[in-house]
């Protein structure tokens, strides 16, 4: 059965958080929350920051609208950080990478992960990231709302 | 019993559901057709990006609902403020009627109310025509800040009137750079991204990531194909971090210093063109003396980077070609030494011979016959009229140079001096923020004290709008069609996706409004904007009804394309090889500058206040403060009105490096004060590796909260160039609050 997830690669993430409004845009009408972050972190080791992008289905199904084409936030991602396809299939673009064997998930996931990285992850970093559940969903906030 | 079917949209009954069916599909056919949903094209005005970026809208019911990339479109995919302009469509607070205030400017309570637009025209030509009357047509300031898009409408209605005094905010963006650039070679060049033959991109004080992430596709793709990147900033961005072979960190304000001594390298060790230098640049010798004492241990201690880096930075951009540039058309600029800044690291693309070469920096050959909306095409603008009314800019004693370059627009960064010396004393601002100057407060005193001022805008903004005396509501980017854009020789243009909100009128509409019943009928086609853009692209040979959506079209050039077009006598008017420079060559020694008693040589002057020009200064306040830079879910001071964009950056930060904030005893969120000479704000801190130790780089464009406002920490200092700020070269201190 095919197993649809996320691959994402940190080389790529420059942190633009595209992926979190284009999430936002296609699923506020359905009443939903977004269902994706990025979230910032300074690694002291290698003194810089990283970026690391936390997806749907890390906690639940996509709920945006999908077709044949990629879900909004890949699609719309500048620096093509990310794909989404069939994890076990190695003729998909996203198990094809698979296939390759470096992909990883967070080292917080538990089981069955369906989102798996790739790129360099400072060490440092891998200590301080949370679970999934707990960055995940960013609260749904309404089209017509005003900020504080 | 016989069953009836009730029409669901008139109540009326019928025998079978046939006939109902066929009722429906003729009686309500609109009902049915709006209730699907459609698919319509605009223009992106979330930044300020020209040519801007495209959005594929999904309406239903008359709403949109939901948007996403224009798909085969050039600059693409959409970014997260794109994305946000959904919420601002629907806004609560967005401005639906046009405002009059019903109290003297005196008091700060301006107590608007609702008047008709058949009031509020009538008041403002009214004011227009009693200002001229009085203090001639020059008093009347027209001014567009953000976006971009109005401007060759306001610009024609300033000259029309017979006021050369039409200013922008790149007064503070872009235009200085642009003017370093036709000092130089007589054209805009500021470089490009890199193309399938780039080896080397050179990527200077700009962060594509957070400012043109459409940019992003096209840099991933040359590093994969091996090319090589310098990235120049003082700030370790992403695309410092994911790109650079080479990242230098510059001392915020000495990049002038940097380019010298890559040029001491590149010279000293024979490594530029000699055959371009020797051919088409003027000035090399005068050069070479003088970056004599720029070697790379001296300029280590001037700008902190450390020497070898600099010799491999120079060697590589010179020997790796052909090598591109992309230089931040703001960061190199928001210091005293602005152009001569941005003048030194074009130099470095003379002197290593890549300009116009493929790969390297070029300009197009045959570009389409009009000037891009930011400056407006100068037979729509009437640039002509505007060199004639020359004698009546308000800038022209202060920023000569400018005045003699940019004719199509003055330097308004002394506004408040221009309504001191009753020079101005009416505005009309189309999306304009006052305190995007420094010490905005005497900004809002100079709108205070002129007799009349109009603003036009999406929101209310009491910073600025406490000041005026009439505001009116702007339709947005799904509400208008007017302008069309272009890339390269392909046209796009778009139509309105949903009708405008309340009584929101278009920029372009209220500017043919005002000029027919000012009497230029003709000038302004009896109101009609759509001809009035058919007046440009009849240039191309083309309407606009003939251009295609989603499509676009492409007019055909009418060569291949050339390079190395100065030996080919491409790039002046008068058809001979050369620069359209009065040297004809690349002015390295600027004759321009000469004339008016500056500095000829791309010089390095230390920043009017730095640790090295103000050394007492800098033992009270040890940091160095940059701001104005981007983050990715803002552009400047817009849309913090926004909740899903609120959500990703609440508050306004100080960015401060661990180990200043260690020094400290600051943590993560702390709420700090920044203080310099100048002022002191409170703002929270945020500890990141984005800045290097000794600069802190704090958000810009928090009007709404008065006690975080940078720009109350810059001074009124300028370039004496070009007359920009120096956002990005002062000091300070951090400190608990």
């Amino acid at each position: 059965m095919a197993r649809y997830g996320f691959i994402i690669n940190l080389d790529r993430c420059v942190g633009c958080h595209t992926c979190t409004l284009a999430c936002r845009v296609w699923t506020y009408e359905k009443n939903e929350d977004c269902w994706n972050t990025v979230l910032e972190f300074n690694s002291h080791v290698e003194k810089r920051v990283i970026w690391i992008p936390y997806v749907c289905v890390q906690v639940r199904d996509p709920v945006c609208i999908l077709g044949q084409q990629p879900p909004p936030c890949v699609r719309n991602c500048p620096s093509m950080a990310r794909v989404y396809g069939d994890l076990d299939d190695p003729a998909d673009p996203a198990g094809k990478i698979m296939a390759r064997g470096e992909a990883r998930p967070l080292p917080s996931e538990t089981d069955k992960p369906r989102a798996y990285y790739i790129g360099r992850l400072p060490k440092d970093i891998e200590a301080q990231l949370p679970e999934p559940s707990k960055v995940l969903p960013r609260k749904y906030i309404p089209l017509l709302h005003i900020p504080p | 019993m016989s069953v009836k079917f009730l029409c669901p949209y008139c109540d009326q009954e019928f025998v079978t559901k046939m006939v109902l069916g066929d009722h429906i599909k003729s009686a309500h056919s609109d009902i049915i057709e709006s209730a699907k949903e459609s698919i319509g094209y605009t223009f992106c005005d979330a930044c300020n990006q020209v040519p801007y970026c495209g959005i594929k809208v999904y309406v239903k019911d008359g709403r949109i609902i939901r948007l996403d990339s224009w798909e085969n479109y050039p600059n693409s995919p959409l970014c997260s403020k794109g994305f946000a302009t959904l919420q601002r469509q629907y806004h609560p607070q967005r401005l639906g009627y046009p405002l009059k205030r019903t109290t003297p400017k005196s008091l700060p309570d301006p107590r608007f109310v609702r008047i008709s637009w058949e009031e509020a025209y009538n008041t403002i030509v009214s004011k227009m025509k009693e200002i001229r009357e009085k203090y001639g047509p020059e008093a009347v300031l027209f001014y567009c800040g953000d976006p971009k898009e109005m401007r060759p409408a306001v610009s024609r209605l300033a000259t029309v009137f017979g006021s050369p005094n039409f200013g922008t905010e790149s007064s503070t963006c872009f235009r200085a750079a642009a003017l370093a650039s036709q000092l130089m070679f007589g054209l805009i060049v500021l470089g490009n991204p890199p193309t399938r033959d780039t080896k080397t991109v050179l990527i200077w004080g700009t962060n594509p990531a957070w400012s043109r992430p459409f940019d992003m596709p096209k840099l991933f793709d040359a590093k994969e194909k091996g090319a090589m990147f310098i990235v120049i900033d003082t700030r370790r961005t992403p695309v410092a971090d994911k790109l650079a072979d080479l990242h230098l960190q510059p001392r915020p304000g000495t990049d002038d210093a940097l380019a010298l001594g890559m040029m001491n390298v590149i010279i000293e060790r024979k490594l530029y063109d000699k055959e371009f230098v020797e051919n088409w640049t003027y000035g090399f010798e005068a050069l070479e003396e003088y970056v004599k004492g720029f070697t790379p241990e001296k300029v280590e201690e001037i700008t902190w980077v450390p020497s070898d880096k600099i010799v491999a930075a120079a060697e590589l951009f010179a020997t790796n070609k052909p090598g591109t540039l992309m230089a931040g058309v703001s960061t190199l600029t928001h210091t005293t030494n602005a152009v001569q800044t941005v003048r030194a690291i074009l130099t470095l693309v003379a002197l290593t011979g890549n300009f116009d070469i493929p790969g390297g920096v070029t300009v197009p050959t045959y570009p389409l016959p009009f000037r891009s909306h930011d400056m407006g095409d100068p037979d729509f603008i009437m640039e002509k009229k505007k060199i004639e009314m020359k004698n009546k800019r308000v800038d022209k004693d202060y920023f000569p140079v400018w005045a003699e370059i940019v004719h199509e627009q003055i330097q308004v960064n002394l506004l408040p001096e221009y309504v001191r010396e009753g020079k101005i004393k009416m505005a009309i601002l189309f999306g304009a923020n006052v305190t995007i100057w420094p010490q905005f407060q005497e900004y809002q005193e100079a709108l205070k004290n002129m007799e009349f001022v109009v603003a036009v805008d999406y929101f209310y903004r009491p910073w600025t709008h406490n000041y005026v005396d009439i505001v009116l509501p702007a339709a947005t980017n799904y509400e208008r069609f007017e302008p069309f854009i272009w890339f390269g020789r392909k046209i796009y243009v778009r139509k309105p996706v949903v009708k405008p909100y309340l009584e929101a009128k278009t920029d372009w509409q209220i500017v043919f409004d005002l000029a027919v019943r000012l009497g230029y009928v003709e000038e302004f086609w009896g109101g009609d904007t759509k001809k009035g853009l058919d007046f440009i692209l009849q240039k191309a040979g083309v309407t606009i009804d003939e251009i295609p959506i989603p499509d676009g079209k492409v007019i055909p050039p009418p060569g291949p394309e050339e390079y190395k077009k100065y030996e080919k006598g491409l790039l002046r008017k008068d058809g001979k090889p050369g620069f359209p420079t009065p040297t004809g060559k690349v002015e390295i020694w600027s004759t321009i500058l000469e004339k008016y008693g500056y500095d000829p040589l791309p010089v390095y002057k230390e920043p009017e206040e730095s640790p090295r020009s103000k050394p007492d200064l800098a033992q009270r306040y040890p940091l160095i403060l940059i701001t104005g830079s981007r983050v990715p879910m803002y552009t400047h001071s817009k849309w913090r009105e926004l909740s899903w964009l609120r959500d990703l950056m609440p508050y306004p930060v100080v960015n401060i490096n661990p180990e200043d904030a260690e020094k400290r005893g600051i943590r993560e969120g702390d709420l700090v004060m920044v203080e310099n000479a100048h002022g002191k704000i409170r703002v929270h801190a945020h500890i990141t590796y984005l800045v290097p130790p000794g600069v802190v780089d704090v958000s810009h464009g928090w009007a709404m909260i008065p006690e975080a406002h940078v720009n109350l920490l810059i001074p009124r200092v300028f370039d004496p160039i070009s007359g920009f700020p120096t956002y990005k070269a002062v000091l300070c201190e951090v400190y608990k609050a």
